[in-house]
């Protein structure tokens, strides 16, 4: 499904990050073709949701610059905007709107056609199992409820680029099964995507590249085989461990069990 | 070991045992905000700091009143403070009163354990008589320390200001302890009165009524205090009086004079028969705040778990929009013209404070009604008349460019930050979309019928159309540099220049409701002159485009958090 022939949609040139003197993101560079879905991995701590943040024109960067189409996104903001679909890590909701008044606000601000908003709020909410539960305030709704209100409104205008930061989180099974599929569609159709996630076996399964970062540093990028076949482990958890420099996980289990016997 | 240190150790080791950690932790829970984010509130040592304020500042201001240098210049040579300061106790009474009301209505949904604490201690080994027990002790000390702070600066300087030139020491201690035992009292009174009435309606209603109702209950008293602090400018003059106007011994402030004045030995006689139903008042509400609270407990906090959504849910929410909405061209103005009509009508904090300003308007518009209809009905309506709709639109104006101003989920803006252009926006179109639906719907349609009623239709559309082109000037007015979607912005720092807010809102009172309705009465003597209506409203329209677009250039974009300017600014001439 990934286009690499063509030119990029999404570039990050040299990003860097600094709070208060400190390197969040350091020097990280990547490019994402139409088609591609570049997993975005790493421990917490590491830089993810401020990359996703300068990506989604939320935050800006110290240094280096993001590319949409060649263009500097900071040139026309706005226009970059429009075709972005974001779904940021904590679903933070307006909770006395209901779903469908909070899809009608993000579709107004978006400058949809009335009827057009209407219509594709009704089939996604149905698809997602959310149409009867259109009126009901967000406040009465699940984490999972919320999420897929989330993905409904990041792509409901038909995005150019999509960033899902942790898209799956609170998902039941048959929710999150839909919403891969949905993301393999669009992978097919063109789109470029950013997908966060801390579990590692969907992003193996909805990801065709892979982008793993520590302490603000790209330590792995490419295909998820090419990544693989770099460290020489069959399994994606143990080359995250190995790049990641992850602390022993049995040694630690042991301590905790220790004091919770002591 | 010295005693010091002893009773430090003592305090935190006590501190530490389970239950008073509990009752520390329903003391802080009350003092907290919704969510870290939320800017419009504040730590309990700010809210405390900002409670006693005023009392101190009232205190001071009254010095002019007792310099026995000022009375002598004056010619006053025999002036006794006991009587002579009737009004200034009852003000003090009634202003503890309202501000510990609207404390206990702010912070009435912390009040009582919720689904929060049901969820962090339900499951920890903590029996619920203790979870209840240690929740009313924290109630009751706040309501001891609200009485005290609220009242500490007035109880520190009234007495001195009062006694200081005129009396001896004894008196000055005197006076003191009695102005510190009344005032507390009332304060003490109002929140437990306040506090007995939520676990009442929590106690008798079901969860989603009580939610529903609550919210009126409180709108209620908000307004019912702002009324009680409307009567300190009357009151007092007829409690000299009381046989004459008996209805005015109903009012609880009173109670608490009578009280004042008993200990001081220099009640009437029909206030020494009164004093006695200060302490019974205390003693019943807090009798009742014992009992209610204990029932409401037992049905409510023990049954968190058996509800699906919790206490706040609503099963529905659908709210039609105003169908002009549908008409606007702009994307951006009907997104948010829509979402700030859902968040005002849907937030409880907002509809309370939105609750006092309109209560602050019914007040003054009922007395001004009150008298002018005590009058032979004109044949067209005087100024007193016509002041009243515009009493009521000044005021429900100003409450909502206040609101605006509150943050609603302040978490919940990002979708605007990824979506919006900062640099064009209509915000203040916006804005003035919402005040201009409330005021049409709730005082210029009802206005217009009201005076069809009692005069004829050409009065009722004049006045009408008065109303809304002095509405809409007053709105462009308030207006004025406004970048922010209503409710989508952290707390402003309007806090630093209060007072002069509130001067402003005094002499914008003034001049809107008095010259605004001489003028209007002037032009209703001869309908003609409403034409000069027209140049009039172009030429204000006029000025605050020039000035909105002198300011504009400054500082234009969409903010989403609003902060205090730097009272020192570093110029870094250095270049470095």
């Amino acid at each position: 499904m990934s286009t690499t022939s063509q030119p990029a949609v999404l570039e990050a040139i040299h990003l860097s990050k600094t709070y208060a003197g400190r390197p969040a993101v350091d020097n990280v560079s990547f490019s994402i073709h139409p088609g591609e879905v570049l997993g975005y991995l790493g421990p917490n701590g590491s830089g993810k949701s401020t990359t996703v943040k300068m990506l989604a024109g939320l935050l800006s960067p110290t240094s280096g610059q993001i590319l949409f189409r060649s263009e500097r996104i900071s040139h026309d903001l706005v226009s970059y905007k429009r075709r972005l679909g974001y779904v940021p890590e904590e679903a933070n909701l307006y909770s006395f709107l209901s779903g469908w008044e909070y899809l009608d606000l993000v579709g107004t601000l978006r400058g949809m056609d009335r009827k057009q908003l209407a219509h594709k709020s009704a089939v996604m909410l149905e698809g997602l199992s959310l149409y009867p539960h259109r009126h009901t305030p967000i406040s009465a709704y699940s984490k999972g409820m919320r999420q897929r209100i989330l993905l409904i409104a990041a792509l409901m205008h038909d995005p150019e680029v999509v960033i899902l930061d942790e898209p799956f989180s609170g998902l039941d099974v048959i929710s999150a099964l839909i919403i891969r599929k949905v993301i393999a569609q669009l992978a097919v159709q063109g789109k470029a995507i950013v997908f966060c996630s801390p579990v590692l076996e969907v992003v193996e399964k909805v990801c065709s590249h892979l982008l793993i970062l520590r302490r603000g540093v790209v330590v792995a990028h490419g295909s998820i085989e090419e990544i693989r076949s770099g460290t020489v482990m069959p399994a994606l958890e143990d080359t995250f461990l190995h790049l990641t420099e992850q602390v022993d996980a049995d040694k630690v289990a042991g301590s905790i069990l220790a004091a919770i016997h002591s | 070991m010295p005693i010091k240190s002893q009773a430090a150790s003592w305090l935190r080791s006590t501190l530490e045992r389970p239950f008073p950690r509990l009752v520390a932790h329903f003391a802080a829970t009350i003092f907290e905000g919704e969510t870290a984010a939320d800017d419009a509130e504040m730590g309990a040592g700010g809210l405390l700091g900002l409670l006693a304020v005023p009392g101190g500042f009232l205190s001071l201001m009254l010095f002019d009143k007792y310099s026995s240098l000022l009375q002598w210049l004056r010619g006053v040579r025999h002036f006794n403070i006991y009587t002579e300061s009737l009004p200034d106790k009852y003000f003090f009474i009634v202003f503890s009163m309202a501000i510990t009301g609207a404390v206990a209505v702010l912070k009435w949904d912390r009040i009582l354990p919720g689904r929060r604490d049901f969820a962090n201690l339900a499951p920890l080994p903590i029996s619920a008589r203790r979870i209840f027990a240690a929740n009313l002790l924290a109630i009751l000390i706040i309501a001891g320390v609200f009485a005290v702070d609220v009242n500490a600066a007035s109880v520190v300087l009234y007495p001195f200001v009062v006694v200081a030139n005129r009396g001896t020491v004894g008196e000055l201690v005197r006076f003191d302890a009695v102005h510190a035992c009344c005032v507390m009292l009332a304060s003490l009174f109002t929140f437990l009165a306040c506090f007995s009435i939520m676990s009442a309606l929590m106690a008798l209603l079901p969860y989603r009524l009580f939610r529903r109702v609550s919210l009126y209950v409180r709108v209620v008293i908000v307004i019912a205090l702002v009324t009680l602090f409307a009567t300190s400018y009357a009151v007092p003059a007829l409690v000299q009086h009381l046989p004459a106007s008996p209805e005015v011994a109903l009012l609880p402030p009173v109670w608490y004079l009578a009280l004042y004045q008993s200990l001081q030995g220099h009640a009437t006689p029909e206030l020494a028969r009164l004093s006695p139903l200060a302490m019974r008042a205390v003693l019943i509400a807090l009798a009742s705040a014992l009992l209610l609270s204990a029932l409401s407990y037992r049905r409510c906090f023990m049954r968190i778990s058996e509800s699906s959504g919790g206490p706040l849910m609503r099963r529905r929410a659908i709210l039609r929009l105003p169908a002009v909405f549908a008409l606007l061209k702009s994307h951006f103005q009907r997104a948010c013209s829509g979402f700030a009509i859902r968040a005002l009508v849907r937030s409880e904090k907002h509809c309370i404070v939105l609750g006092g300003f309109a209560g602050m308007g019914l007040v003054a518009a009922s007395e001004t009604a009150l008298s002018a209809f005590a009058q032979p009905k004109p044949t067209i309506p005087d100024a007193d008349l016509l002041s009243i709709a515009l009493i009521l639109a000044y005021f429900t104006i100003c409450g909502l460019r206040f609101v605006f101003e509150m943050p609603v989920e302040l978490d919940a803006n990002w979708v605007f930050q990824v979506i919006l252009d900062p640099d064009r926006h209509e915000s203040a179109a916006a804005a003035r979309n919402v005040i201009l639906t409330v005021i049409v719907a709730a005082i210029v349609v009802p206005s217009l019928a009201v005076y069809w009623m009692l005069w004829d239709w050409r009065v009722a559309v004049l006045h009408a159309a008065y109303l809304l082109a002095l509405s809409l000037l007053l709105t462009e007015g308030l207006l004025v540099g406004f970048r922010k979607i209503p409710f989508t912005c952290s707390f402003p720092p309007f806090r630093n220049h209060v007072v002069m807010l509130v001067v402003l809102g005094v002499i914008g009172y003034s001049f809107f409701t008095g010259t605004g309705s001489e003028i209007e009465h002037w032009m209703m003597l001869h309908p003609l002159r409403f034409l000069w209506l027209i140049p009039a409203a172009a030429a204000a329209c006029d000025v605050l485009r020039r000035f909105r677009n002198e300011i504009a250039p400054v500082d234009a974009s969409l903010i989403y958090r609003d902060q205090a300017k730097a009272t020192v600014t570093t110029l870094d001439l250095s270049g470095n």
